[in-house]
Order: C-alpha cells, then sequence, then structure tokens
C-alpha cells in the first residue's frame, strides 16, 4: 500500500516535467503576423498593392479630397442627411470646430496611407527577395512613392504646412515629427514625382491595367505646379502628356469625338478608358474593392430608388447638389443632366419628391458597386492647358465634344468674358463633384470672392481646415492653423 | 526559466513528503455510539457527519439520529457537523456513548466559506469575502440566472440589469472598474473550475449550493492574473450521506415591464408638432399669422396637418401597449441526491420555459447535472460532475422597444390598405411624409417579421482523485473543462407589412462559435495542529488551455421570407472564421496560520505565464499577505461581555487582468481588397503595432477589516475599507497619427479605487416570531491617476451620441459635453449674455460659458456625468412565525447618471419622434414660459440641440422593492402522514415598486453587454427589467 502512495506521488511529479515553455508562445492562427509577411516577391508585391486600397480611402466619399475639395464647395449642401449631418454642414458652413470627426478621420486616414507607403518602400528597400523581373521592384517602389506623395499634395492643399513623415517610425519617435512648411513638402513631392515618373512605365497591359503609370506621375505634377503659380513648368509637364499620343476626349475609343465620350466616363463598368490619366481602381461585386460614392451622395430619403429600379435605396445624404450649381449649366449643356438631377418620384404615393442628387455616381449595381473615380482625366489636362497657356483652343476642345459653343464663338455666355472666368465655368461644369471645385477656387485665389457673393461666411483663415484637436491634445507641439 | 519551475514545484512535493513521514501507530481503540440532535427543538438530525479528527474516518448518523464509529482512541476527538448547523468538536476521553446537541446556524461566524482552491472557517477568514448562502429564502426567488441572487445582498458588489431580455446575464461589479479597456468583468469559478468567459447562464441556480465572492486582493491573488475583478466562486450541491431524497420544485411567475416611459399623447403632440413649425417660421422672419398652407409658407415643415388643429380627435394609439404583455415563466427543477459516509452523489435536471414581455420573445433553458464522489479506499477520494445547459432564445430587434417609446401616439397601427400606421397611409398627413416620423425607422412592428434565434450550449465538468497520505496532508488531482456551442443567426425579412415598394432584400447571418477549454490542476494541502500551533499550506499547479473557433456565414436576397435558411438566399455576402488559442501555466502556493486561534496570518504567491502577452512579459508574479486577530478572545476583553466578537483583519495583495483578446500584442496583417481594372486582387498590410512589452494589468490592494459581534451575535457588523490601485493598464493608448496609427495597446495609465462597505446583521426579535435584519452600504471612488505619455484626455465613444471621457484626476468614463442651464426667457436675457450663439432668440436653450471667454466653443464642455452611482445599499428583513416566513429586500443605488437616448432623439435628433412627457412643460412664449428648463421646439435646428450636453443627462438613482417572499411550510406533523419529508409553499414578487427620478424603464438598464463597462449609464430605451409574481411550491421525499 505503501508503495502506491509513492508511485502516486511520482506519476503526478512527471506530469508536471511535462510542462514545456513553449507552449506559451502562440501567434495568430488566421492571420498572418509581420515576421512572415515580406518573404516572397508575391508577398511583397502583396504589401505594395495595399497602396492602391488606401488611393481608395483617400478619395472615398468624405475622405480627404471629398472634404475640402466638394463638400466645402458651392456645389454642395446637407438637405438631410443621416444622424443629422452635423459636422459636415459645419464644413459647409465654415463653422468647423477643431473636433469635427470628419477631418480626424481624413487626417488619420492620410497618415496611415502615408505609413503604408514608407513600409511598402523600407520593406522593398531591405529585402533580400530577388524578383524574377528586377525592374518590377524598382517599378512597385516607384509606385508606392508616387502613391505617399499624391496624399501630401491633397495634405498641403487642406491643411497647409503639416508634419512630413518618410519612413516608418516608432509611437516614441512620432512625438518629435511636428509641422513641415508647406514649401519643403512641395519640394520633397515634386523631387518624389520626378523619380517616380521617370520608373513607371507608359502604360500596361493585361492585368496591371490601372496601376500608375508615368503620365499620372506627369499630371499630379503638373497641378503641383499650377497650385504653385510655376506655369512654365505646368506647361511642360501637361505638354509631356498631350505628345504621349495615349490619351484622347474619345473616352470610349470609337472615333468619334461627342457627348457620348463624356457619358462614358460616368458609366459603372467604364473602366481605365482613353480619357484617364488617374484613376481610382474601384471594383463592383460581393467582398471585392466596392465603392462609397453613390450611397453616400444618394438622397437620405426611404422612397428613394434609382432611375429604372423600384427597390429602396437609403442613401446617406451627403454632397447633394446646389441649387448654384443646377444654375451654372447652360440650359442646352447635355452635361447637366448628367450631373444634376432634381429628384425622384415616390412610388409609393406617385408624388416627385425635390431632392436633388447626382447621377455621376450612378451604378445599378447598388448594393455592391465599383465604378472607379477619376482623379485626372484628359478633361482635367486640357482645361489646365488652357489656364497656363491662355489659349482657348483646349478649352473649346472639351466644350466641343459636347456641343456647346467655344469660348469667343456665338452662343457662349456673355457672363463669362474672360477666358479665365471661362475655364472656372468649364471647371465646374465639366468636372462637377469630382473633387476639384473648391481646391480649383483657392489655387487660383478666388474662394473668398466667389463664396462670399453667393452667402457663404469666409475668410482667409477659411482656406485651410484646421489641425485635428486630438492630434494636437497628444502632441501639444503641434500647432493650429490661424482662426482656429 | 519553466523547467526550473517544474522542478521547484516538484521537489517542493517530495520535500514534504519525506518530512512528513508516514507512520500510522496503533493505539487502544474502542467503539463510540450516540445521537445527534438540534438544538431547541430536539428533532433527530439524520445524515449528520461524525468524524475522527485528523483522520479520515467518519459515518454518518442513520434514520434515528444515531451513529456508530470505530477505531476512536481515547485522545480523539470527534467531529460533527451537519448542513446549516455548527460544527462541534467533543473529546471522546474514552466514553463510549457521546451524544451531542448542534446549534442551528443562526450565526454566519461559524460557517465556512469557500476561498480560492480550499475552504477556510469564517473565523479564519483575513481578507473580505461575501457569501451568498442559497437557503430557503433565496431559492424562492425563482430567478433563470444567478446573477439575481446577488443584487443587494453582498456590500461592494454591484448587480446591474443590462436588460431584461430573457436569457441576458446581470452584469457583477465588485468594488468598482479596475481597467479602461480590458473586460473588468469578475472570474467565475464552479466547483475549482475556472471558466473562460462571463455568462451568468452556463449553471442551473438550482444547483448551486452557494456563491462566496473573493473581493479584496490577497483573497483573489491565488488567482493571479485573473483576479483583478474579484473572483465569484460558485459551489454547487453534492448528496449528503443518508437516506436518499428527492426535491421537487416548481414556480409559475408573471412577468410585466418594470415601467413605462412617460410620452406626449397625442393632443400634446399635435401641439408640439404646430409649435416647432410655427417658431421655425417665426425665427426665419416668416409673419406669424402666415395662412398654415405650402404656398403661404414655402415648405411643409413650416406647416402643420390641418388635422392637428383639433387635436382631441387625433388618433390615440400606445405602442408600448402594443409592445408590451404580461408574459409566462415555468421553471421545474427536480434533483434526487443521496449517500453514505463513503460516498454520495446528486443528479438533477432543470427546465424552464419563459415568455419575454415584449412580442417575439422567448427563451427556454434544459440543465442536466450528475455529481458523485466515493472513497474507493479510506485514504482515495474520486469524484466527478457532469453539467449541461442547453438554452434556446428568441429576441426581436433591439430596437423595439425605443421605437415603441418614440412613435408618435397619432397614427394607428395598421393605416390604408392594412399596412402599419405612418404618414403616408393616414389620411391628412401624407404630405408630412418627411416630417413626421416615419414606419420605416420608427414603426415597432416595422422588421417583427425579423428572426434572431441563437441557441447555446454549454457544458462543464471535472474528473479528481484526491489522496490522502497521511493525516492532513492531501493531493487533490482534477481535470476541468469547459465547452461552449453557440448559433446565432439573424434573418432581416423582405417582408414589412407595409406595401411591396418597402420590400427589402432578405439578409440571413449566422454565426457559430465554439469553445474547448480544460485545465488540469494538482494540489497538495497540508493541515496540521501541533498544540497552539495550526498549519495550513496549499501548493498547486494549474494548466489551462483554451482553444476558440468561429464561423461566420451569410446570404443576401431571398425571393421572400418563406424559407429563412441560407439555401434560399442568392448571393453569398459572408464567410470568414476566426481562431484562437491561449495557454495559461500557473503555480501557486499559500499557507495559513494561527496561533491559539487568535493571531491569524495568510501569505500566497502565484506564478502566471500567458500566451496572451509579449515575449517580454509572459510571466507575472502575485504575491499576498494577510494577518488577523481575534480581539475578543483576548483575556482582557473577558468583561466585556456584551462584545462576543471582535476580530481585526488587514491584507495587501497584487492580482492582475488578462482579459484582453490573443495576440494582442503582435502587429498582425490584414487582407485587404485590391482592383487593377477589372481584375480583382487583394492585399496585406499591417493593422497594429507590435509591443513585445505587452502585459498584466496589476491591481494592488489593501483592505482594513473589523468584524464585530454583539449581545452574544444578535447584532453583527463587518466592515472594511480598502484601497487599491491598478496599473500598467490595458490601453488602446492614443499616439500621434503620424506613425500611422491612432494608439497602440500598451500597459500605461494608472488608476485607483478606494471605498468602504458595511455589513450589519441584527437579529430584532427571537422566539416564536423571530425577526432578523441584513443591512449593507457600499461606497466606491474611482479615480484615474494618470493616461499615457502626456495624461492626454482620452475620448471614448460609448454610443454614436456621446462622448465618454477619461481624464487624470477624475473617475473613469464620465460622460462629457456642454453644460445646459435652461432657457433664455426673453431677450433681455440673451442680450446680458456675450456667449450666447448667433441668431439665439428668447425660448432657446442656454449653455454655460465655463471659461467666460464670452464664446461657447469646444472649450467649455466638461464633465456632465457618470454612470458609478455614489453609493449602493440593500436591505433584508426576514420574519419567521410557526409555519410563515416573510422577507423582502429593498435595494438601492445613489448618485449615477443615466444618459437618456431617447430624450436626445425625441428632441433633437427629431424627425417627428414623440417627445418626452416633460417637454409639455416647455417655453412656448414670454407669457407661458413653462418651467424654466425644457427650450422651445423648432424644426430648424440652430443650436446646440444636437450636440451632447448635460440636457441628455437623467439621474440614475432609485430604490426598489427587489424581492418580496411569504411562505409557508408545511408543518412536519402534516406532512410525516403524507409520507413527506417537506412541503413549502411561497409567493414571491420581484422589482414590485421602483423610486426613481428617470423618466426611463429602469435606470439600472443599459445598451450593451452584461461585461461591456463602457456602454454603462447609457440608454436607448433598452430592453425593460421584468417586474415578476411567482408561486411555487418545494416539495422534498426523505
Amino acid at each position: 500500500m505503501r508503495n502506491i502512495k509513492y508511485f502516486i506521488l511520482i506519476v503526478v511529479t512527471l506530469i508536471l516535467l511535462g510542462c514545456k515553455k513553449e507552449e506559451l508562445d502562440l501567434y495568430p492562427l488566421t492571420s498572418l503576423t509581420e515576421a512572415n509577411s515580406y518573404n516572397t516577391e508575391t508577398q511583397l508585391t502583396q504589401a505594395v498593392n495595399d497602396i492602391y486600397r488606401q488611393m481608395r480611402i483617400i478619395y472615398n466619399a468624405q475622405g480627404i479630397a471629398d472634404l475640402f475639395g466638394e463638400l466645402r464647395s458651392d456645389n454642395t449642401y446637407i438637405k438631410i442627411a443621416a444622424a443629422g449631418g452635423a459636422t459636415s454642414n459645419d464644413i459647409i458652413n465654415f463653422t468647423i470646430r477643431t473636433d469635427n470627426p470628419l477631418i480626424a478621420t481624413a487626417w488619420a486616414n492620410c497618415y496611415n496611407a502615408i505609413f503604408i507607403c514608407n513600409n511598402a518602400i523600407e520593406q522593398l528597400e531591405k529585402t533580400t527577395v530577388v524578383f524574377q523581373q528586377p525592374d518590377v521592384k524598382e517599378r512597385l517602389k516607384a509606385e508606392a512613392v508616387f502613391v505617399r506623395s499624391l496624399i501630401y499634395f491633397n495634405m498641403v492643399r487642406a491643411w497647409g504646412d503639416v508634419p512630413q513623415v518618410l519612413k516608418v517610425i516608432t509611437p516614441e519617435q512620432s512625438y518629435s515629427y511636428i509641422r513641415e512648411s508647406k514649401d519643403v513638402i512641395y519640394k520633397q513631392i515634386i523631387g518624389d514625382l520626378n523619380y517616380s515618373k521617370g520608373i513607371l512605365p507608359a502604360r500596361y497591359t493585361g492585368t496591371n491595367i490601372g496601376r500608375i503609370t508615368k503620365y499620372g506621375a506627369t499630371g499630379v505634377l503638373a497641378k503641383i505646379y499650377l497650385t504653385l503659380g510655376d506655369k512654365p513648368n505646368a506647361e511642360k509637364e501637361l505638354r509631356e502628356i498631350v505628345n504621349s499620343g495615349l490619351y484622347s476626349l474619345d473616352a470610349n475609343a470609337n472615333g468619334v469625338i461627342n457627348t457620348d465620350d463624356y457619358l462614358f466616363n460616368f458609366q459603372a463598368t467604364t473602366k481605365n478608358s482613353k480619357e484617364s490619366v488617374l484613376e481610382v481602381q474601384y471594383l463592383g461585386g460581393v467582398n471585392a474593392s466596392n465603392s462609397n460614392h453613390q450611397e453616400f451622395y444618394a438622397p437620405w430619403h426611404f422612397a428613394y430608388h434609382l432611375p429604372g429600379s423600384t427597390e429602396n435605396l437609403l442613401g446617406q445624404g451627403y454632397n447633394t447638389p446646389t441649387e448654384d450649381i443646377f444654375n451654372e449649366f447652360e440650359s442646352n449643356d447635355p452635361r447637366k443632366a448628367a450631373s444634376v438631377n432634381p429628384g425622384f418620384i415616390n412610388l409609393t404615393t406617385n408624388q416627385f419628391v425635390d431632392y436633388p442628387w447626382t447621377p455621376k455616381f450612378y451604378d445599378p449595381t447598388w448594393r455592391n458597386p465599383g465604378q472607379n473615380f477619376e482623379i485626372i482625366r484628359y478633361a482635367d489636362i486640357l482645361l489646365m492647358l488652357s489656364e497656363v497657356t491662355n489659349d482657348p483652343a483646349n478649352l473649346n476642345m472639351v466644350r466641343a465634344r459636347v456641343s456647346m459653343p467655344g469660348f469667343g464663338q456665338p452662343g457662349f455666355p456673355a457672363k463669362y468674358n474672360t477666358l479665365a472666368l471661362a475655364i472656372e465655368h468649364e471647371r465646374r461644369v465639366e468636372l462637377s463633384f469630382e473633387f476639384h471645385r473648391f481646391f480649383d477656387l483657392v489655387r487660383t485665389g478666388r474662394a473668398i470672392e466667389v463664396m462670399k457673393s453667393k452667402g457663404y461666411k469666409i475668410d482667409q483663415n477659411n482656406l485651410f481646415f484646421p489641425i485635428p484637436l486630438n492630434t494636437i491634445d497628444v502632441n501639444p507641439k503641434i500647432t493650429q492653423n490661424a482662426g482656429y | 526559466m519553466k523547467k526550473n519551475l517544474c522542478y521547484h514545484v516538484t521537489s517542493c512535493f517530495l520535500i514534504m513528503l519525506f518530512l512528513t513521514g508516514f507512520s500510522l501507530k496503533a493505539k487502544a481503540q474502542i467503539t463510540v455510539t450516540g445521537s445527534v440532535t438540534a438544538a431547541g427543538t430536539n428533532e433527530v438530525l439524520i445524515g449528520a457527519t461524525v468524524a475522527i479528527k485528523g483522520t479520515t474516518l467518519a459515518t454518518t448518523t442513520d434514520a434515528k439520529g444515531q451513529y456508530t464509529i470505530r477505531n476512536v482512541t481515547p485522545r480523539s476527538t470527534l467531529l460533527f457537523s451537519y448542513s446549516g448547523f455548527g460544527n462541534r468538536e467533543v473529546s471522546s476521553n474514552g466514553q463510549s456513548v457521546v451524544n451531542v446537541v448542534l446549534a442551528a446556524n443562526d450565526s454566519a461566524l461559524q460557517g465556512v466559506v469557500v476561498v480560492g482552491y480550499g475552504t477556510q472557517k469564517k473565523r479564519n477568514v483575513t481578507g473580505a469575502v461575501g457569501s451568498v448562502k442559497f437557503d430557503q429564502d433565496i431559492s424562492s426567488r425563482p430567478m433563470v440566472e444567478f446573477g439575481q441572487a446577488l443584487s443587494g445582498k453582498v456590500a461592494g458588489v454591484q448587480v446591474l440589469t443590462a436588460s431584461g431580455r430573457p436569457g441576458s446575464s446581470s452584469t457583477v461589479q465588485i468594488r468598482g472598474l479596475a481597467s479602461i479597456s480590458a473586460n473588468s468583468s469578475p472570474l467565475i469559478v464552479v466547483d475549482g473550475n475556472p471558466l473562460p468567459s462571463y455568462d451568468l447562464n452556463l449553471i442551473n441556480s438550482a444547483d448551486i449550493e452557494s456563491i462566496d465572492i473573493l473581493k479584496d486582493a490577497s483573497s483573489a491573488a491565488i488567482y493571479g492574473s485573473r483576479g483583478g475583478n474579484g473572483v465569484i466562486l460558485i459551489t454547487t450541491k453534492s448528496g449528503k450521506s443518508g437516506k436518499g431524497r428527492l426535491d421537487f420544485s416548481y414556480a409559475t411567475t408573471f412577468q410585466q415591464a418594470i415601467d413605462r416611459v412617460e410620452m406626449m399623447n397625442s393632443r400634446e403632440y399635435a401641439l408640439a408638432s404646430i409649435d416647432a413649425a410655427q417658431n421655425a417660421w417665426i425665427d426665419r422672419g416668416g409673419d406669424p399669422s402666415a395662412p398654415n398652407t405650402l404656398a403661404a409658407r414655402g415648405a411643409y415643415k413650416y406647416t402643420w396637418p390641418v388635422a392637428f388643429n383639433n387635436p382631441d380627435t387625433l388618433v390615440y394609439t400606445d405602442f408600448q401597449d402594443l409592445i408590451f404583455r404580461t408574459a409566462p415563466m415555468h421553471k421545474f427543477d427536480l434533483s434526487v441526491s443521496g449517500g453514505n459516509e463513503k460516498s454520495n452523489y446528486l443528479i438533477s435536471g432543470g427546465y424552464i420555459t419563459q415568455q419575454g414581455i415584449v412580442i417575439n420573445s422567448d427563451y427556454s433553458k434544459y440543465a442536466l447535472s450528475i455529481k458523485a464522489s466515493s472513497k474507493i479506499l479510506d485514504w482515495v477520494e474520486i469524484g466527478g460532475k457532469l453539467g449541461a445547459v442547453y438554452d434556446k432564445s428568441n429576441t426581436p430587434i433591439d430596437r423595439i422597444t425605443e421605437w415603441a417609446v418614440q412613435y408618435p401616439t397619432i397614427y394607428p397601427v395598421y393605416g390604408t390598405n392594412g399596412y402599419l400606421g405612418d404618414a403616408t397611409n393616414t389620411p391628412g398627413l401624407q404630405n408630412y411624409d418627411n416630417i413626421l416620423f416615419r414606419a420605416r425607422n420608427g414603426h415597432p412592428l416595422y422588421v417583427i417579421n425579423d428572426r434572431r434565434p441563437s441557441q447555446n450550449f454549454n457544458s462543464l465538468g471535472n474528473i479528481y482523485a484526491q489522496f490522502e497520505f497521511i493525516p492532513g496532508l492531501r493531493l487533490k488531482s482534477s481535470l476541468n473543462y469547459f465547452y461552449n456551442r453557440q448559433d446565432n443567426s439573424t434573418y432581416a425579412a423582405v417582408q414589412h407589412n407595409m406595401g411591396p415598394s418597402y420590400n427589402t432584400e432578405g439578409v440571413l447571418t449566422g454565426t457559430q462559435a465554439r469553445t474547448i477549454n480544460y485545465n488540469l490542476q494538482n494540489l497538495l494541502t497540508y493541515d496540521k495542529e501541533i498544540g497552539d500551533h495550526n498549519l495550513s499550506a496549499l501548493l498547486g499547479y494549474e494548466y489551462l488551455k483554451n482553444d476558440f473557433y468561429s464561423a461566420s456565414q451569410g446570404r443576401n436576397r431571398f425571393d421572400n421570407d418563406q424559407i429563412q435558411y441560407l439555401s434560399a438566399g442568392q448571393v453569398i455576402s459572408v464567410a470568414s472564421d476566426n481562431a484562437t488559442e491561449t495557454v495559461l501555466i500557473s503555480s501557486f502556493a499559500r499557507a495559513s496560520y494561527n496561533f491559539k486561534n487568535k493571531y491569524i496570518a495568510s501569505v500566497s504567491f502565484r506564478r502566471d505565464g500567458s500566451s496572451r502577452f509579449g515575449p517580454n512579459k509572459k510571466w507575472g508574479y502575485f504575491p499576498s499577505a494577510s494577518v488577523g486577530w481575534i480581539v475578543s478572545d483576548e483575556v482582557f476583553m473577558t468583561n466585556l461581555s456584551q462584545v462576543n466578537n471582535l476580530k481585526l483583519r488587514a491584507s495587501y495583495g497584487f492580482t492582475g487582468n488578462d482579459r484582453i483578446g490573443d495576440y494582442r500584442w503582435i502587429g498582425s496583417m490584414q487582407q485587404g481588397r485590391v482592383a487593377f481594372g477589372t481584375t480583382p486582387g487583394i492585399s496585406y498590410y499591417p493593422s497594429s503595432i507590435s509591443n513585445p512589452d505587452l502585459g498584466w494589468e496589476r491591481t494592488k490592494q489593501f483592505n482594513f477589516g473589523l468584524d464585530l459581534g454583539l449581545l452574544n451575535n444578535r447584532i453583527s457588523l463587518e466592515a472594511d475599507y480598502y484601497i487599491s490601485k491598478s496599473d500598467g493598464l490595458l490601453l488602446e493608448v492614443p499616439i500621434p497619427q503620424v506613425s500611422g496609427f491612432g494608439s497602440v495597446f500598451q500597459n500605461i495609465g494608472e488608476l485607483e479605487n478606494k471605498g468602504i462597505e458595511l455589513a450589519l446583521t441584527t437579529q430584532n426579535m427571537k422566539g416564536a416570531f423571530e425577526w432578523s435584519t441584513q443591512i449593507n452600504f457600499s461606497r466606491n471612488r474611482n479615480q484615474i491617476l494618470s493616461l499615457g505619455p502626456n495624461d492626454a484626455p482620452m475620448n471614448l465613444n460609448a454610443s454614436n451620441a456621446l462622448p465618454v471621457r477619461n481624464e487624470v484626476g477624475q473617475p473613469i468614463f464620465n460622460f462629457y459635453g456642454y453644460r445646459y442651464i435652461g432657457v433664455y426667457k426673453n431677450q433681455k436675457d440673451i442680450d446680458s449674455d456675450p456667449s450666447h450663439l448667433p441668431g439665439t432668440k428668447p425660448g432657446d436653450g442656454r449653455y454655460e460659458d465655463l471659461n467666460k471667454d464670452g464664446k461657447l466653443e469646444s472649450n467649455d464642455r466638461t464633465i456632465i456625468g457618470n454612470p458609478a452611482p455614489d453609493f449602493t445599499y440593500g436591505i433584508t428583513n426576514n420574519f419567521k412565525y410557526k409555519n410563515i416566513d416573510l422577507s423582502f429586500l429593498f435595494q438601492g443605488v445613489q448618485g449615477s447618471e443615466v444618459f437618456d437616448n431617447n430624450l436626445r432623439r425625441s428632441l433633437f435628433y427629431h424627425e417627428g419622434r414623440n417627445y418626452a412627457k416633460s417637454v409639455v412643460n416647455r417655453w412656448r412664449s414670454e407669457a407661458q414660459p413653462g418651467d424654466g428648463y425644457h427650450h422651445k421646439l423648432t424644426v430648424d435646428l440652430h443650436g446646440l440641440e444636437q450636440t451632447p450636453s448635460s440636457y441628455w443627462i437623467v439621474d440614475g438613482s432609485y430604490v426598489r422593492l427587489k424581492s418580496l417572499t411569504l411562505g409557508y411550510n408545511m408543518p412536519a406533523s402534516l406532512i410525516s402522514k403524507i409520507s413527506l419529508g417537506s412541503v413549502r409553499v411561497y409567493l414571491n414578487g420581484q422589482n414590485l415598486f421602483t423610486a426613481k427620478n428617470a423618466n426611463l424603464f429602469d435606470p439600472e438598464n443599459f445598451s450593451g453587454g452584461a461585461d461591456q463597462a463602457l456602454q454603462r449609464g447609457a440608454s436607448h430605451s433598452p430592453y425593460p427589467t421584468t417586474k415578476t409574481y411567482s408561486l411555487g411550491i418545494n416539495i422534498s421525499l426523505k
């Protein structure tokens, strides 16, 4: 009996000896970790691919380009919106508080995207993986450098001076990153874009179509020079695009340039057309890269439905077209009906509901839409070229496409009596709801005058957004913009 | 490192083994017989245990209360015990007959409390442990989950009913919140088996014998990294030796909503709507006497339906009446148990079927349990337990109660065409579709065709072997397991009772999750008395593994609502899964010592290794120490005959909190979707920052306690003061966004909780008429001491509406916003306030310019409330006369605040929702200024109406009659004639009466899960608590 007692003790003791420290070293079962994510060419490519997801985030509805370029302009307002739309209204009415959550989110998304780009660049630089085609590695890096520059370009226009982060930093290091002068940032991104432009191909084939091209980088460079008032350099870049012969207003590439080409741009399935210089890639369908513009901008009304559909689509009611943008269109301009729609029929009551919306983002597969978004299209290039050359020829090409009389031709509206005004009008109607309007007004120095004339209470300080309050809370060394 | 530990444990075992030796010497042995009876009644006690102290020899009394025990030496001490009675020790002194009278256990001091990995005499407890015995009183409260039994019963333990939805768990909070980001629910241990999740439904309350709550850190430190929120120890019933018995109980209950929210009636709503339109019209410069037409006023919102001019002719529908019902519940429990001096068993089954008080909600629960143990040798006991609980429920959409409150009463339930009543199908209101409230976002029956079934299967059990090598030295080796399987699905229906144009696509999503958790425990204990020295030691090892897997799937586009399974959906929308593993390896020790049963000291130590934490912080150490002094046993106290018990206790200990998700320390890569043209692709991106230093959240707590018994324990008081500091808080620390991330999960920040707890028990009357009272009171103060590198305040969003703010020097989870200070009564009021907002008119709301800079800006926001109470209390009174007993429990909470989202939505996020009744007293004109608090109504909001302010905060204090029980035990003379052991019938009512200020169903309810601390105090009119009336019967056959 005594022996059994000892035996039990020994067995239990042996069980205890079986424990292993390694059992505590557990790693996620359903996802990769950073340690095992950059070990093959495919993995590195997938890491870089995320910059295209980031481009989507930046150009999604309520991304920084939308908030500053469109929502803040005289093109849009909010009639009724989900959750009251109070924070959006503050942006529209130039009464932004520093704790505006939309601006805080946009800021956070920008720096997260910059981190993704920096991480992709660093992983490519330090990897020992040998790519099957060595130039692909260089190209991927140039793509990431491009996207980072594009984000900074949006940020300096929206906020002015911002912290400049060009590498992956630790949380501890992040406290020492304070606002950098926008001149320094412009200098950096001009250099970076020139680097990317030198490496990126003019065009892609097969499954790479949609990646950033050389001329995408060129187009952004041109816009930067134009923003900085450097017309000669802007012209040089714009001419490179025109002279490449790769782009045309014949968006549908049927050999005829007409209104159909304009409309072609806004069809749900149009991807990377002849007119597309720089485009955000979305894809419709379940579990794909869906866009959110249509849902965000559709009326927040329970009876709303897309044309030809009897299903209710409850939109979120943002970026509702103003009466002013309705009036901006010349009455016979075919772009009007393609850009603004005054309302819809309530199918239950058969009554017309006065609730304007823009059909520019129309996609009948509205549950999982995938319309691409054009950051720069060829019409924009031509209008910029008119602006830097003071030659209406390019402007008139854009108007001729939709059968509208050119500047200086009979029938052109008399109130746009200078080329500058004609371009301002044309950019507004041609590019409405494509996140250009307020950027254009600020760039041309017309923002305060134009907005004031329409009753907006705006001053010089409103030409920048506030730095988000939580950014300053976390790091008090970050300064606030004037007036906030 | 780990290997070293294993060797340590092993060598400790061996050393103890050899030191103690193994000699049992033969002595002169006799056989002792006798009887055991109850004091006072002289009833014989059947099945009382008689044991020879210090040995494993024991027997039980027979049906006549007689016992016979062999092998008694002249120096043996006999130990007599019986459930519900105090133990007695009697020296045999060589006598062959020992008759013993046991006193009923009305003095808690004699009791035994369960502590971590063992039990302790109440007398020797040096920490702070609260106990709830599931006695006759508590088993006369038909409850679905056991949290309800704790409400108002234990000082320092707050029980919140988040919602009254059948099947939901109560929230149990022990001594305040000690964590910001990690889960703050206590650890639940069932018969030594620590459970991985917080769910109070996983055990049948009828199986519970007692619940002991480890409140202070020295008691909980033995649970180390899981003890930081306190520990709830559940002891289930076991078979008693003696004749087999059968217990049956049945209760039938009627449940009702505890209260209604008072909203405007149709007349008041019509007048308010006219005011809102007219005020907005005037504010924009309109002529007040302009005709009430679209032509004259330009927009429908500045007009009102003509019918509103005759408000008394409007329909009145109480939508709360529509969704609430008086709902029955039936509860059956049956158990069979028995045993002898060597073995015992208990088999039990329970069944609950419950309708919810809200339509479309129901619940049922099936429970089975088997528990047995046997001494196969005089030194080996083997036992085990197997329990299973299966429950299933149906619930309507969460917002149905909110909608029933807010939907205007002017609509019929069904309008023209038989469609749900709203503006579009009510004659005269069609033009106001967009201004008055719509069925689509508020009719309580709009989504009544949705289905949300849920099924849960829990099983927990263990098998153990206990060896007693020499008297006092025991090794208990057990394997515990827990299994959980959950099936939840949500079907969003196509049909909405609104006609085909309102049909939606139909969406079904389902999730199946399973958890397998097992743990291996080896406990070596040694109890030894040497003269005046009493030693009790514990050495333990525990290995725990948790394995979780869940899968979710969904399909969209159902043609109709006929088939509500995935197969009928046309588009696959969701297909995803999640899998995690957790390992915890622990070793621990405790030594308790007392000298002359007067001077008590205890130390414990635990070392935990967890897979959850970073490579640099895998191991944590949790020591504790406590001392106690029973002053009343000192000679100098003998003259103070009134004081029969005075004990002082002090303790200090460390506990931890590991309640975060797995793998939180490691930066994981998420999969993203990209496209190039029409080619889909994937991307990977880092979604968080790795932190190899991520470790435990640590709580250090000091506890000082005093136990006092006066007048032969007629009056007894337990008082505790504690101060605890939690540091290394697991916190999503905000960091500069330029790093790419808004926060990093770190151990930063410090939080303090301090408080007092008082529990007073008095025997007011004894004799034929008995009356006793228990009062408990607790008060906790919580303060944040530090937060991250800059101590930057953290704003968290509890709901989409009201920020919850953490800042240094303040309690956690403060409500944050502007301070509302009433109405601008007239233009003079406005002119004299430089901070008024542009466009302010008389009757508008006024907010305090806190920094007096003449501008109302975001820096004028401040703390406008906190959901934690200033203090809580409970008072129980028990009366007994002959066979009749009566008890009632009042329970209350004082000084908490609630964010009333119903008030917010109905006033400011208006869209035509009904208004709270109090808005009748609004400002209407300078001649009718109302109560000076409720501002005027307008359809054109222009101030801070939509911005979080104290206007939305209401007082959460209440006092309620939590439970009232009237019981009758049939006299023994009667039931013995019908061969029954005992019969009890009772009437019970719960939550029968509540006194409160808030216009809420129940200020205790909040929107969110039982363990979501951040949601506390945020009320979106959740599923209300129930008020119940029960009739029950308990029958025992012996």
